[in-house]
């Protein structure tokens, strides 16, 4: 049981982490971003080619990768950022395909991601770590934990921070309407941008620790399911609510594993495996149908909703 | 001023070589058939559309082709046919956003500057309630601003927009889905604004409004100027009664009977 907890708490971490950077996209600037998991890729790969093949020590490891997915969000931003809501999306989910395919098989990126093979053996000097700042007696998996968890409150004061500052302010009305925050004289495409960009660097960091949990980098962990995860965790939080997205990744991840639990004189393992989409997408339905905010979401905003 | 402003969408010139130059310090009224180009020319010249061809000098700048935030720091600000409250935020916060050259509005600044932007924050909120007090808007602060009416919608994006400190306001169409006593009383307050030296053009369908409140009318019809003058000249012009009708349809006939009874009646 412990066990379980610990396992479903670290994961839901790292997705609640994933789910704040979207957040800033689509809960406070209305950015259709479909295509998050690029991000999530970038930062952990980054981090991954530089300590196994230029022996980068962790911290500069962890703030290339965060430079990296920023990178990539501005390169992604820049042309798809003119294109309006579903338009964005289609240019996003694609953008994260082309990026899962580049690093598993394009001509010289491999010779760095070594393709479908993948890395591993980057992990060791992040775990050795707890041991110099007096953490030892935590087990791998508790000190991940603990760090993460520890990310998703600062990012999460940080970002309350922001969004509360006049620099929300300008986003939130980039939600509503951008024509007329244009007309106000503020330069859109630049909020747009730096939603984007931040929103990403929090992904970037997100795909560290998953690789840091998993203890190796494939290609093909990258798929368009982990987006639609962060959407579904952020639905389920509620989208625009500052904590939203550390509740909903709790409950998503509670009855993703916990199905893992039930008796096998109940349910073979694959039937398990079945009800646990199953419940999500009750959930999802139950949620949408009782509480289309989000279970922390603002009521009131919703039904002003035209 | 604006000088020969063209601007086609496919084969279709909606602004076709306009001319025309605005007094400072006055209410000009922009009229004309529906199709006549208003809106696009005012969308070019806030930028929200380059211009094809063509030169637009504000306030003794070239400001055509440049972009629509820009174009609006500068002093030009404009308001929408279809009002653009945003819907999900106060209507403090619609002003506040308003507030031109905020600290607080650069990414990172909340972190490092908190004592600057809660300064500015105090006086940016202090102006913006003055504002409201003004508009009769002050008790709504804290509602939505989706729960306004349509006339209060107008009424608070011309407040929103004197957040800006701007020299001209283009209003379009401010009368359009407005109850007559908040019409009258957003006139007045272009009146008074006017009175203290502020620079309108308002795209207008009412032409009561227009007759009553302009001091210099400018008509177009298919994307030219036809003909300008005083409220007076211009109801009295042949040219303005042809395009009305040479452009043919119901709500220009309505138009129509609403100069000919300003004629007669007014």
């Amino acid at each position: 049981m412990i066990g379980y907890l610990e396992s479903m708490l670290l994961i839901a971490g790292i997705f609640a982490l994933l789910a704040q950077g979207l957040n800033l996209h689509w809960g406070f600037t209305g950015l259709l971003n479909f295509g998050h998991v690029a991000f999530f890729a970038v930062g952990a790969y980054t981090m991954g080619i530089l300590k196994t093949q230029f022996d980068v020590p962790l911290l500069p490891s962890f703030l290339a990768a965060m430079v990296a997915s920023t990178l990539l969000g501005v390169i992604v931003a820049l042309p798809a950022i003119r294109l309006r809501a579903d338009y964005l999306a289609i240019v996003t989910i694609t953008i994260g395909e082309i990026f899962r395919l580049i690093l598993k098989s394009a001509p010289g990126v491999t010779d760095y991601t070594r393709g479908p093979r993948g890395i591993r053996g980057f992990s060791n000097e992040f775990y050795f770590f707890r041991d110099d700042i007096g953490l030892g007696f935590l087990s791998p998996d508790q000190y991940l934990m603990l760090v993460v968890w520890t990310t998703v409150a600062i990012v999460g004061l940080l970002l309350w921070v922001l969004i509360k500052s006049p620099w929300g302010r300008v986003l939130k009305g980039i939600r509503e309407d951008e024509d007329a925050v244009r007309a106000l004289g503020k330069n859109v495409t630049a909020y747009k941008l730096q939603s984007f960009a931040l929103g990403a660097a929090i992904g970037g960091l997100a795909g560290v620790y998953f690789a840091m949990s998993i203890g190796s980098l494939a290609p093909d962990t990258y798929l368009p399911i982990i987006t639609f995860q962060a959407w579904t965790i952020m639905m389920l939080g509620g989208s625009a609510s500052h904590w939203g997205p550390v509740v909903g990744s709790i409950i998503f991840w509670a009855i993703f594993n916990g199905t893992l639990y039930i008796p096998r004189e109940f349910l073979s393992g694959a039937e398990a495996a079945y009800l646990r989409q199953i419940g999500i997408g009750a959930l999802i339905m139950a949620i949408m149908i009782f509480r289309p905010q989000g279970i922390l979401g603002n009521r009131e905003e919703m039904v002003l909703d035209r | 001023m604006v000088e020969d402003v063209r601007k086609s969408f496919g084969g279709v010139a909606a602004v076709d070589g306009a001319t025309l130059a605005v007094e400072p310090g006055r209410i000009t009224a922009l009229i004309g058939p529906n199709g006549a180009g208003k809106t696009t020319l005012f969308n070019v010249v806030t930028g929200f559309y380059r211009p094809d061809s063509g030169s637009i000098v504000f306030d003794g700048e070239s400001i055509a082709g440049k972009r629509p935030h820009a174009i609006a720091r500068r002093g030009l600000v404009r308001t929408f046919q279809l009002t653009k409250a945003l819907a999900k935020m106060t209507v403090l916060d619609n002003m506040m956003l308003a507030a031109p050259s905020q600290t607080g509005e650069k990414l990172f600044a909340a972190w490092v500057l908190p004592w600057a932007i809660r300064k500015q924050e105090k006086a940016n909120r202090e102006k913006a309630m003055e504002l409201l007090e003004l508009f009769d808007l002050a008790d709504k602060r804290d509602d939505y601003a989706a729960t306004l009416s349509g006339g209060q919608r107008k009424l608070l994006e011309l407040a929103r927009a004197l957040m800006m400190e701007p020299r001209m306001i283009l209003l379009d169409e401010p009368m359009a889905g407005v109850n007559p006593t908040l019409g009258a009383r957003l006139m007045e307050h272009v009146g008074r604004l006017r009175d203290e030296g502020m620079t309108f053009v308002l795209v207008e369908h009412d032409m009561d409004v227009v007759m009553r409140v302009s001091e210099r009318v400018i008509v177009m019809a298919n994307g030219r100027v036809i003909t300008e003058g005083s409220p007076e000249e211009v109801r009295q012009n042949r040219q303005v009664i042809d395009a009305y009708l040479g452009a043919g349809g119901g709500a220009v006939e309505e138009a129509i009977d609403e100069v000919f009874e300003e004629r007669h009646g007014g």
